[in-house]
């Protein structure tokens, strides 16, 4: 009977910590800077369990599941998305039932008190099997092109400083998708800060586990200064066999500077 | 860059000097440092912190409109012969100007844009609104708290149903998804929602006609398994569409608190199941806030005068092309990226940045006058700091409910920002656009629904103000003038423009009709 009781109360699902990898497919979670040890950076705020946690964007993939599954209409505004009536993964700017609500925010406390107007959000590359964009519905429905794979890189939009904002994600074709995203503003004394990381998305069938694979090399070398983290479930392969051959080649790079790190350290000790 | 143009400057300040101390060859009518500005408002700036040591001019011709001026070959030669240019930033000058600066200022001598580098002495930056029919309240709909005291589950739903809704048209909450397709909650066949407990979504909230509506939400939990519905509150919330919102009562009949900005959420509390307006902070740090339902008025301004499209889909909103108030449900897109609005001096506090960097670059191509700029600043940001206040006592003194600016162009949100006024319309953004004819209908229906008592011309922008003008006469509304971009034979300098608008504001909308 009491257990009856409990799970008729609602549960506080116990987020996973920041360090594991996790797959968010329902709930909402948003992307934004944060002042992390006081160095500027990109993570993803989960607003999925409670707490609240902000984790690492290599520990994340947003998952659009198959309720995220629709045709593309027959309105010709829509035509950037496909041929009217084919499939396309849309995770949308209004929360819907199960599917992932991820936004992007400027709110944090201290993101919001030194960040001078606005932060300036680029995308660098896609990495994926299909055509990525994000898009907002502007008056009455009419689609807002913010990023579209298919267009020359970087591109870039305005994010006013101390906003919260969602939009259209849309996937062509099912896959793991990897964003190259920096984020960068200046500050109210007048420098300048910066980062830039993959975002992993995962479209439709398929396991989204798949999204962490080729960032294996960078997480592991991140991890090396530091005390062994929790390892999520599922082992990718080896950097080497990575499809994405420039986040391999970052990845190494990453690994390098985290080595460096980590006998800087070592030394200093 | 900049910074380091600065610093050539700097250097080849001191070699300028040295020729004009020998030989008198500097351009400068007497030896004096020859400093050209693109509008004669800076100019009166660099001239008060120059003093007897510089000549300070203006490219823009007295009375001209910088926004559409076209350089002359006389102004590139005027360029060339300067030892300091300031400008003040490209959306108030057209290119075509800047162009000319840069390319003739002689190389190393400091070119500065004021509006931008002012920031790092305080000055305080408005970004540049694009689109201001999203430069209005977003409002949503949201239910808060877990509901637990009453059984509520994950599983559970809470049902909003609008009880009661009056106005003299149609309040139609909707929902445009992804695909364009609307959805309506409120208003149209349905009306009544459904949210999942912590939930919240954006809505677009469409009024048919201006005028004060009231919205009557009430929330029930649904915990599922066919138990009955459980009642949890109901709230009574006022919108003023297209009428000045501080002459609306709210429900309760007392003091309104009016919202006008920022992101509120018309929220259902599952925990006391009271109904209130819940708002972001407005400022880093400070308290979410929640205003039970009765003590709000929702703005719903003549900027969010909208068309309704020729689509069979938005039917239910009225005819094809008829005008309606419409709160978007999504306002990104408001801002331009990276422009911010180029009329700083509109705030007294911001002429003071300028002022103080209008001093260090003086100094810096002319050390030897260091003390006498020093001095000159001293004096003229005390006479500023007495200008602030006299334009923020006259400004107090007008009614809240009858602080709408009315103007031809879009000059005056700074002066808006800081000494609480609001800015209601304008003719166009920029005077060097022609005003189209749904920005014309758009601009008379806002005269018209807010009863302004005046509307504001500028001296400088006669073209435009025939339209002003004419919308104003056909309301029998009073026409009045202010300064924005320009001096004009009344109004010489900085100081006395700023007292002139302070008086003229007052003046007419101050007085009860």
């Amino acid at each position: 009977m009491r257990l009856l009781l409990a799970l008729l109360l609602p549960v506080a699902i116990v987020p996973a910590p920041p360090t594991d990898q996790v797959v968010i497919a329902a709930g909402h979670v948003d992307l934004g800077p944060r002042f992390v040890d006081g160095k500027w950076t990109i993570q993803v705020r989960d607003d999925t369990g409670d707490p609240v946690v902000w984790r690492p964007l290599e520990n994340v993939v947003i998952q659009a599941t198959e309720k995220a599954e629709v045709s593309v209409p027959t309105d010709p505004s829509y035509e950037f998305l496909g041929k009217p009536g084919a499939k396309v993964w849309v995770i949308p700017q209004v929360q819907q039932d199960g599917v992932v609500w991820p936004g992007w925010n400027t709110q944090d406390t201290e993101v919001a008190k030194r960040v001078d107007r606005e932060v300036t959000w680029s995308l660098h590359g896609v990495d994926g099997p299909g055509t990525f964009t994000l898009f907002l519905n502007s008056d009455f429905g009419k689609p807002a092109p913010v990023f579209d794979s298919r267009k020359p890189f970087p591109q870039e939009t305005g994010v006013d400083v101390n906003t919260h904002v969602h939009g259209n994600w849309t996937f062509a074709t099912p896959g793991s998708y990897l964003l190259d995203l920096s984020m960068t503003a200046k500050l109210t004394d007048g420098t300048t800060v910066t980062d830039r990381r993959p975002l992993r998305l995962h479209a439709g069938p398929g396991n989204p586990r798949d999204a962490f694979k080729p960032a294996e090399g960078a997480a592991a070398g991140e991890k090396a200064g530091q005390p062994a983290a929790g390892q999520g479930a599922g082992q990718p392969d080896a950097v080497g066999r990575s499809p994405w051959p420039w986040l391999g080649g970052s990845a190494a790079l990453v690994a390098l500077l985290g080595t460096t790190y980590a006998l800087i350290r070592r030394r200093r000790a | 860059m900049r910074r380091g143009r600065r610093v050539t400057a700097a250097a080849v300040a001191f070699v300028v000097l040295a020729a004009s101390g020998c030989a008198g060859t500097s351009a400068g009518a007497g030896g004096k440092l020859n400093v050209v500005a693109t509008t004669e408002i800076l100019a009166d700036l660099a001239q008060r912190v120059g003093g007897d040591r510089v000549t300070a001019s203006s490219l823009v011709p007295a009375g001209g409109d910088p926004h559409s001026y076209e350089p002359t070959p006389a102004d590139a030669k005027r360029v060339a012969k300067s030892d300091v240019t300031f400008t003040n930033h490209l959306l108030l000058e057209p290119q075509a100007l800047i162009k000319t600066i840069d390319a003739n200022a002689p190389k190393g001598t400091p070119n500065v844009s004021l509006a931008e580098a002012a920031e790092s002495y305080g000055a305080h930056v408005i970004p540049l609104v694009e689109d201001i029919g999203l430069d209005v309240l977003w409002l949503g709909l949201r239910v808060r708290g877990t509901g637990k005291a009453r059984g509520a589950t994950r599983t559970s739903s809470v049902q909003l149903t609008a009880t009661k809704v009056d106005g003299p048209g149609k309040l139609i909450a909707y929902l445009t998804e992804s695909l364009g397709q609307p959805d309506v909650y409120f208003g149209g066949p349905a009306d009544s929602t459904t949210l999942p407990p912590a939930a919240h979504t954006h809505l677009n909230w469409a009024f048919t006609k201006p005028g004060v509506y009231h919205l009557t939400l009430e929330g029930k939990l649904d915990v599922g398994e066919g138990k009955p519905l459980q009642p949890l509150g109901r709230g009574t919330f006022t919108f003023a569409v297209g009428v000045e919102p501080h002459k609306v009562r709210p429900a309760d009949g007392g003091t309104a608190t009016v919202l006008d900005d920022g992101h509120t959420d018309l929220t259902v509390d599952l925990d006391t199941g009271q109904v209130y307006a819940y708002s972001d902070a407005q400022r880093p740090g400070e308290a979410q806030s929640a205003v039970p339902a009765a003590r709000v008025v929702i703005d719903v301004p003549g900027k969010a005068l909208e068309t309704v499209p020729d689509d069979p889909r938005f039917a239910f909103l009225g005819k094809a092309g008829a005008q309606i108030h419409q709160l978007p449900q999504a306002v990104l897109g408001k801002h331009v990226h990276g422009e911010i609005d180029p009329h700083l001096w509109e705030d007294v506090a911001n002429a003071k940045a300028y002022v103080q960097l209008i001093r260090d670059t003086l100094i810096s191509v002319d050390p030897d006058g260091s003390s006498t700029y020093r001095v000159n600043a001293d004096a003229y940001l005390r006479e500023l700091d007495e200008l602030d206040s006299y334009v923020r006592s006259q400004l107090t003194k007008i009614p809240a409910d009858r602080r709408q600016l009315i103007t031809t162009h879009d000059a005056f949100g700074y002066l808006a920002s800081a000494y609480g006024m609001k800015v209601a319309g304008f003719v166009v953004p920029n005077p060097a656009q022609e005003p189209s004819v749904d920005q014309v209908r758009k601009l008379s229906e806002t005269i018209r629904n807010l009863k302004v008592p005046a509307v504001f011309t500028e001296p400088n922008l006669a073209q435009r103000a025939s339209v002003l003008t004419q919308v104003a006469r056909d309301n029998g509304v009073r026409v009045c003038s202010i300064y924005g971009d320009s001096f004009d034979e009344h109004a010489r300098t900085y100081v006395a423009m700023m007292r002139h608008n302070a008086d003229e504001l007052l003046l007419c909308l101050g007085e009860k009709k």
